[in-house]
């Protein structure tokens, strides 16, 4: 069936992606996936997680798979479907199966935006036995030796709707990802959008100060992410008031009056 | 305006010709030139002035007001510009003409008092135009409002002040009398008028949610905002107030509207968060005199303000267009106070007393230890003595703090125990946390010699005793008089304190069996299968053979041939009140007290209900007598 891609060369990362590690994680990863051990990433979004992955997938040399998880995903969109064309039925593998099959990282982001009953899927992935069963084509995958899982996961959503199974948790070693300390966000902010350290230091406080509004106003406050895109307009010869406008208040929300309450943050930093 | 050396020679030479023979005004006269002669603007107005000299002098008002006005010249800040004084002598000219000698002069008198509200000639106008207008219309009312013109000015702005004159007058066109009680604020239509800020209505209410959101951002705290009604005529100008944990804000600053208004209020709530992030103690009142409680309250401000900045230097651009305070060369202790809290912000501000730039100086020596909190009570205590040996008369009765968008720092204060049976009556408790206090024939005393602490304190008035905001009333029926009375019981908003007592709900294994089964029916909806979805788990065999079949019958059909299983929707918002009387106190017949109880089913439900991701809130409710039913809850 020339639908399943023979390669996974598509899925390598060439160039080296810039990350900036915290503490131990890259030593920590590197370790885990020796042994194969899924791995679950934690942190609110905009964090690093993903770049993490890829930088890591870069220096395993294993290809990358990434799934961005959502509320109405099922397991068929991760394991594969039946499809219909002219002459009946034909099976496509899905991204969990294709890593699976062909060995990559398979990266699920956000895994708690998937139903919890999508997510049981990865069990026998996850323990010793590393297959995937294919109830609906009546296969049984053995993982190949590259393969490895990987998810990332948000604690601010943890409640009892939308929450990990113990289960599920129980399978993965975790990397507990948070915003940067002032200083290191300052340089991340500072390299990444090529800006002087003084705005970039000034961009921090407006991300911290915004934080302080997740859960109320806010789901979460401007990430690691936002202020490097604000610090890139910034470089670009924008006015800082207006690049923060842009890139933090008008994406985070459409409440005016938080909007303004950016706008306050925004005036009491810079 | 270009004005010729030739006009300049000609109106001086005419004033000094006029004013032969009256040498008293010759020499006030010198002395005002001589300072005005150092401006920038003199030579651009001097013909102006000159003209507006002569014009008070030969309007037959007496050597007074003319004296009066040329020590108000040659007083006249260097920051304002002399169109200013120019503007001032035609319009006391004008009034004086109509209405006398004696309101001209108490008119000049109130100059210095008012200037700090009159921001620029235009309001200047504004306010002299009404002024006139009365003086014309209505000669019998002008004294009195020219006598309380800086009282007005603090609570109400230039436009308003004007609407409310022209309002008054026609009004009560034919009636002296009605006229007297509106201006003498003797009228409800006259405070409604002056108060009532038509157009703008009530800025507090507009903008509650982004205060309190930007209090979360800027200080990661929250507390609940209230709003405090401008009484009919306060004593002093309403200013937010930090009591009980909670935020009180002026429902309108007068004579801020529009973005002023947004400005001022923002102003309020980052300093009331820079009070409640730095100010961490507070400073027993013991015998510490009026003044130099007031003084330490200044510091205190200066210093929450300076280590707001450190961290957050655009506060500076929000609290600064407050601070307008300028040299004056007539000081009074109220007036250089305002000046001192200039100097401890503005940098570049420049003040020639030496108060002043000792307080300044003190400020900046101990700035290694800006943490620190009693360096406020040292330097207050210091600046207290010197004032109090420059004989400088200080009234805390009606000494309010300035600039507007400060607290009025009461929370500041340890005022220890107060003996209960103080408060009398409570007068207009919602809505205005104006409590009357009844004193016993003392009002009179100045304050210099009243005991200490007894001005800050009677203002604290029972707002601090009542440990809270009264926020509602309510009617309650007498049944033993068979009536319902009206508005009979206060319900105090009060900061529910955390208990000691903390309840682990892991301990208790019936509570965690019930959390769990709660849990469990709430989180579970009831799942439904859609058939016939264009994505899905399975297929759905129906469809997909009705699709095959329409495929080879040639038709194109969309292709909806999976089930899908997903749950249902659900939202949920749970507010439980708790009965914390005295009552609840009883045991039941296991000796578990009634309250015991409450606290135990308000924790499991709570837990249930925040496993489940809905809201809920915990609040509760005590009564002592019906002047406090507190309504107990918790912020962030």
């Amino acid at each position: 069936m020339s639908r399943l891609p023979l390669t996974l060369d598509q899925y390598r990362i060439s160039d080296e992606p810039y990350y900036r590690p915290l503490k131990d994680e890259v030593e920590m990863f590197s370790a885990a996936y020796a042994s194969r051990m899924p791995v679950m990433l934690k942190g609110p979004t905009g964090c690093g997680k993903t770049r993490f992955i890829e930088y890591m997938a870069w220096r395993l040399e294993r290809p990358l798979i990434t799934v961005a998880c959502h509320e109405d995903m099922t397991a068929a969109d991760l394991v594969g479907r039946w499809l219909l064309d002219p002459e009946g039925t034909v099976w496509n593998d899905g991204p969990l199966t294709t890593a699976v099959r062909h060995g990559a990282i398979c990266y699920l982001d956000e895994i708690v935006e998937a139903r919890q009953d999508t997510t049981v899927v990865i069990h026998p992935l996850t323990d010793d036995r590393r297959v995937l069963p294919l109830e609906k084509r009546g296969e049984l995958i053995r993982a190949h030796s590259d393969f490895q899982l990987v998810i990332s996961y948000n604690p601010g959503y943890q409640s009892a709707i939308k929450d990990l199974k113990e289960s599920t948790k129980q399978r993965f070693a975790a990397l507990d990802f948070g915003y940067p300390d002032h200083r290191v966000e300052v340089e991340v902010v500072s390299r990444e959008a090529g800006i002087d350290a003084r705005i970039a230091d000034l961009l921090v406080k407006v991300g911290k100060h915004s934080r302080n509004l997740k859960g109320q106003g806010l789901d979460e406050g401007a990430s690691t992410r936002m202020l490097v895109n604000a610090g890139r307009l910034v470089g670009c010869g924008i006015d800082l008031k207006e690049a923060c406008e842009t890139t933090i208040v008008v994406p985070l929300t459409d409440d005016l009056d938080t909007r303004n309450t950016l706008r306050d943050v925004i005036l009491a930093c810079a | 305006m270009h004005v010729s050396s030739l006009d300049r020679f000609r109106s001086g030479r005419r004033l000094a010709e006029r004013l032969h023979g009256h040498d008293t005004v010759k020499v006030a006269l010198q002395t005002a030139q001589k300072s005005l002669r150092k401006r920038p603007d003199w030579f651009g107005q001097v013909s102006a002035w000159n003209d507006a000299v002569l014009d008070l002098f030969e309007a037959n008002l007496g050597e007074a007001v003319v004296l009066s006005f040329l020590h108000l010249s040659g007083q006249w800040p260097a920051q304002r510009p002399m169109d200013d004084v120019v503007a001032i002598g035609r319009a006391v000219w004008e009034i004086g003409r109509v209405a006398g000698s004696r309101v001209a002069q108490a008119v000049l008198a109130e100059v210095p008092k008012v200037l700090a509200r009159l921001v620029t000639i235009d309001e200047l106008k504004v306010v002299f135009a009404a002024l006139r207008q009365l003086a014309v219309e209505a000669p019998e009312s002008l004294v009195l409002v020219v006598s309380r013109l800086e009282q007005l000015l603090l609570l109400t702005s230039a436009e308003a002040f004007s609407v409310w004159i022209s309002g008054g007058l026609r009004a009560f066109s034919g009636n002296a009398a009605r006229r007297r009680d509106f201006f003498g604020l003797n009228d409800a239509l006259s405070t409604r008028l002056l108060y009532g800020r038509s157009g703008t209505g009530d800025d507090f209410t507009r903008l509650e949610k982004r205060l309190g959101a930007t209090m979360l951002a800027l200080w990661n705290t929250k507390p609940r905002l209230r709003k405090l009604a401008i009484a009919a005529m306060p004593p002093v100008p309403r200013r937010a107030s930090l009591v009980g944990g909670l935020l009180g804000l002026p429902e309108a600053y007068p004579g801020f509207e529009g973005k002023r208004a947004e400005s001022i209020f923002l102003a309020a709530s980052a300093h009331a968060g820079a009070h409640l992030t730095h100010s961490r103690v507070r400073f027993p009142i013991d015998r510490l005199k009026p003044l130099q409680s007031a003084l330490t309250s200044l510091i205190e401000d200066a210093r929450v303000e300076a280590l707001a900045l450190r961290d957050m230097p655009g506060l500076r651009r929000l609290w600064l267009p407050f601070h307008t305070a300028a040299p004056s060369a007539q000081a009074t202790a109220a007036g250089l106070m305002v000046r001192l809290a200039r100097a401890l912000i503005d940098p570049d501000y420049a003040d020639p007393d030496t108060w002043v730039g000792k307080g300044r100086a003190l400020f900046k020596a101990v700035a290694d230890r800006r943490d620190d909190p009693a360096t406020s009570r040292e330097i207050g205590g210091l600046l207290g003595n010197d004032m109090g040996q420059m004989r400088l008369q200080f009234n805390a009765k009606s000494y309010v703090v300035e600039p507007a968008y400060r607290d009025d720092n009461l929370a500041l204060w340890d005022f220890g125990e107060q003996p209960d049976g103080q408060i009398e009556e409570i007068e207009l408790p919602v809505d205005s946390v104006r409590v009357e206090q009844h004193h016993d024939g003392e009002g009179d005393r100045s304050d210099e010699t009243a005991p200490p602490e007894e001005s800050l304190r009677s203002r604290s008035s029972s707002v601090a005793m009542l440990e809270g905001l009264p926020v509602a009333t309510y009617p309650e029926w007498d049944y033993a008089a068979r009536i319902e009375r009206s508005d009979w019981t206060t319900i105090l908003e009060v900061d529910a304190a955390i208990s000691s007592r903390s309840y682990d709900l892991q301990l208790d294994e019936y509570a965690t069996r019930r959390v769990s089964a709660i849990t469990r029916d709430a989180s579970i909806g009831r799942r439904q299968r859609y058939k016939g979805q264009r994505d899905g788990d399975a297929l759905d065999i129906d469809a997909a053979i009705a699709l095959m079949i329409e495929r080879r019958a040639g038709c194109i059909a969309e292709p909806r041939v999976y089930v899908l299983d997903a749950p249902g929707p659900r939202d949920l918002a749970i507010l439980l009140l708790l009965d914390l009387s005295q009552s609840t106190a009883d045991c039941d017949h296991l000796g578990r007290s009634v309250l015991d109880i409450e606290r135990k089913t308000a924790a499991i439900i709570s837990a249930a209900v925040e496993a489940a991701d809905d809201t809920i809130a915990v609040h509760g409710f005590s009564s002592d007598g019906r002047e406090r039913v507190r309504y107990l809850r918790k912020g962030l």
